[in-house]
């Protein structure tokens, strides 16, 4: 215990130490000034986006919406099989829910809408993490302060770790600042009570009724993770090749031709299991009926824990052996 | 615990598939300043790098004090401050914000022991500025504060005297001699300016081929060396001319070589003109580098 206390005051050192040289950097402010003037012109597009569709009218537009659904499950011409049919009578429930609860509905220019709308434009932030969490190595090799930092009386596991546990503190700095700010933005074009407005959705046949907020910070723990697993793959090919933009530059291609390359193998069950579909669920998700398999919320961040686990080991195995010839 | 502060037994070290290190044993005395020298790519900063851990020795043992580097990095790195070549720390951190990173991780101390340790060098005017406005000889009195601070028993510096104006060398000359009456810390400096290193060094270290070729000791080796070329030579022009005639070397029938250390200039001067020989040239050379000269082979690289 003596030295697992010793051990825990030792990380806390470090992990300072991590943040403040993080913090002294001019490419963490240029990232958050990118996520908040991202997030301001995502505001202004998504405000031009929707219907205007009036609260005044939802109730008409509830029993429009529902006929039409009703329509599509009797059209014999749509050939639809269980699956789908299923798909369209949860939706029914969903609107009746809504026109019964009086929620205003999704083409409502609203924060509600755009609060649910940033889940899918978290890419920014994860492309942000990217380029810190490539930087966190490969700048103790550019400004050659790598034969100082291993030359403290650390083992070279215990500044990796630190240099780890520091970096997810930043990207959760990052995707906290990005809900705060989303919530912000959202409240300044629109109206802040738009915010803990209800939601619904169907989980596992049931209704679910949550604010928008509670439902954003929801998906918000798989985007963390996929975030985690995006920073811990860039930080393991830094590590390996020493060189911020190659890894960089990898990492996010990785990550934005994730989807493309879902869609291209979508016949094969392995691609399941692969980092593409899981790292960005939202974008799979949306096409998933394309596809001859689903990929559950849970197992999808149970695969990627056990990804950014397996490029802890190899990024960690990497630093503690490598000779420094710089 | 020995006399001795760091003992290097055996080591050998490779570095991508070359093996740079030979077999290498050296110890440093507590309070010893030694200097190491030797051409580029002799091994110096390769040994550097394998006390320093950096590099993995493929055989060998390093100790510092009782603390074996293998068995307790974290004590044994303790013991010893490094200062590497291109004395490179955070850019955009001050130097006040530096020396807190790394110092740190050694131990607690207050801002009054850093603000005492700063004047010691004479960065306090600058210690809050950013690094990246240091000068070079800026970031090597940034090494020492750093060194001061971790109460290091031991200062590893490579190269500290490259790219530092006259003046910076003479206070880094000074500071090493102070830090070393103040505290009783020891020096392994490597080099290749071999005036600088004279006037510090107790003992010095010549490097070749991964291997410590000679070894010798300052005080019994400050001496010149002149080599005397007479014009008018003839077959009288021998050895028992001189007084001391085991110390004068005769190198042609009309050139002798003397070291100041056993045999006066002027005396042999003298000698040589009493007998009617015109004294053509005499030039002065440091029997360091004389010895650098001998031993290292020229500085090939191998």
């Amino acid at each position: 215990m003596n030295n697992f206390s010793h051990y825990c005051v030792k990380q806390i050192v470090l992990i300072k130490n991590e943040l403040k040289k993080c913090v002294s950097k001019r490419s963490v402010f240029v990232v958050f000034l990118l996520i908040l003037f991202s997030l301001l012109l995502l505001a202004a597009k998504v405000k031009g986006d929707y219907e205007g569709v009036f609260f005044d009218d939802i109730q008409e537009y509830y029993e429009s919406e529902i006929r039409d659904l009703y329509d599509s499950l009797d059209d014999s011409t749509l050939d639809l099989d269980d699956e789908q049919k299923q798909l369209l009578l949860d939706q029914i429930r969903v609107d009746e829910y809504m026109r019964d609860h009086r929620i205003a509905p999704y083409k409502t220019q609203s924060s509600t809408n755009y609060l649910l709308e940033m889940n899918s434009w978290f890419a920014i932030v994860v492309l942000l993490s990217i380029v810190v969490s490539g930087k966190m190595i490969t700048d103790e090799y550019k400004y050659g302060t790598i034969s100082l930092l291993l030359t403290t009386p650390n083992k070279r596991g215990t500044i990796f770790i630190s240099k780890v546990i520091a970096l997810m503190l930043l990207c959760g700095c990052i995707v906290f600042v990005f809900i705060v700010m989303s919530i912000v933005f959202g409240g300044l074009f629109w109206n802040i009570e738009g915010v803990f407005a209800k939601v619904v959705t169907i989980e596992k046949g049931n209704i679910q009724c949550r604010t928008a907020l509670m439902q954003m910070l929801k998906k918000s723990v798989h985007n963390f993770l996929a975030l985690a697993t995006c920073a811990m793959m860039t930080m393991m090919l830094s590590v390996i090749c020493k060189n911020g933009i190659i890894s960089t530059c990898v990492s996010s291609f990785i990550y934005l031709s994730g989807a493309q390359l879902t869609i291209a193998f979508r016949n094969s069950i392995l691609m399941k299991y692969t980092l593409f579909p899981n790292m960005q669920l939202q974008a799979f998700e949306h096409m998933k009926s394309e596809f001859s398999y689903r990929i559950d919320i849970r197992e999808s961040a149970c695969l990627l824990v056990a990804y950014s686990v397996l490029f802890f080991i190899i990024s960690y195995v990497v630093f503690c052996r490598r000779n420094i010839y710089e | 615990m020995s006399n001795n502060v760091l003992s290097v037994e055996n080591i050998s070290v490779r570095v991508k598939r070359r093996r740079i290190i030979k077999n290498l044993s050296l110890t440093i005395g507590n309070g010893e300043i030694v200097g190491l020298l030797g051409p580029n790519g002799s091994g110096k900063t390769t040994t550097i790098k394998a006390m320093a851990g950096l590099l993995k020795k493929e055989s060998g043992v390093i100790h510092c004090l009782d603390y074996d580097m293998d068995l307790d990095f974290e004590n044994y790195i303790k013991q010893i401050g490094f200062g590497f070549d291109k004395a490179n720390y955070y850019p955009n951190l001050s130097g006040r914000d530096n020396i807190k990173i790394f110092v740190s991780s050694y131990r607690d101390f207050t801002e009054e022991e850093l603000n005492k340790c700063v004047k010691e060098v004479g960065l306090q005017r600058r210690i809050d500025d950013k690094v990246s406005t240091y000068s070079f000889g800026m970031r090597q009195r940034l090494n020492f504060a750093k060194s001061i601070m971790t109460a290091a028993k031991l200062v590893v510096l490579d190269e500290p005297f490259n790219g530092i104006d006259p003046e910076g060398i003479i206070e880094i000359r000074k500071t090493i001699m102070q830090l070393r009456k103040d505290r009783g810390m020891a020096f392994l400096v490597s080099s290749h300016h071999l005036s600088e290193i004279e006037q510090i060094a107790d003992r010095l270290l010549f490097f070749a081929g991964g291997r410590v070729e000679k070894e010798i000791f300052i005080h019994e080796n400050t001496w010149d060396n002149f080599t005397i070329t007479i014009g008018n030579s003839d077959n009288r022009f021998t050895i028992d001319l001189f007084p001391n005639s085991a110390k004068v070397e005769f190198l042609s029938k009309n050139a002798i070589r003397i070291s100041n250390k056993y045999i006066s200039l002027d005396q042999v001067l003298s000698v040589i003109r009493e007998n009617g020989y015109i004294v053509k040239s005499v030039d002065k050379s440091n029997a360091l580098e004389d010895i650098y000269i001998q031993t290292v082979g020229g500085g090939q690289i191998e």
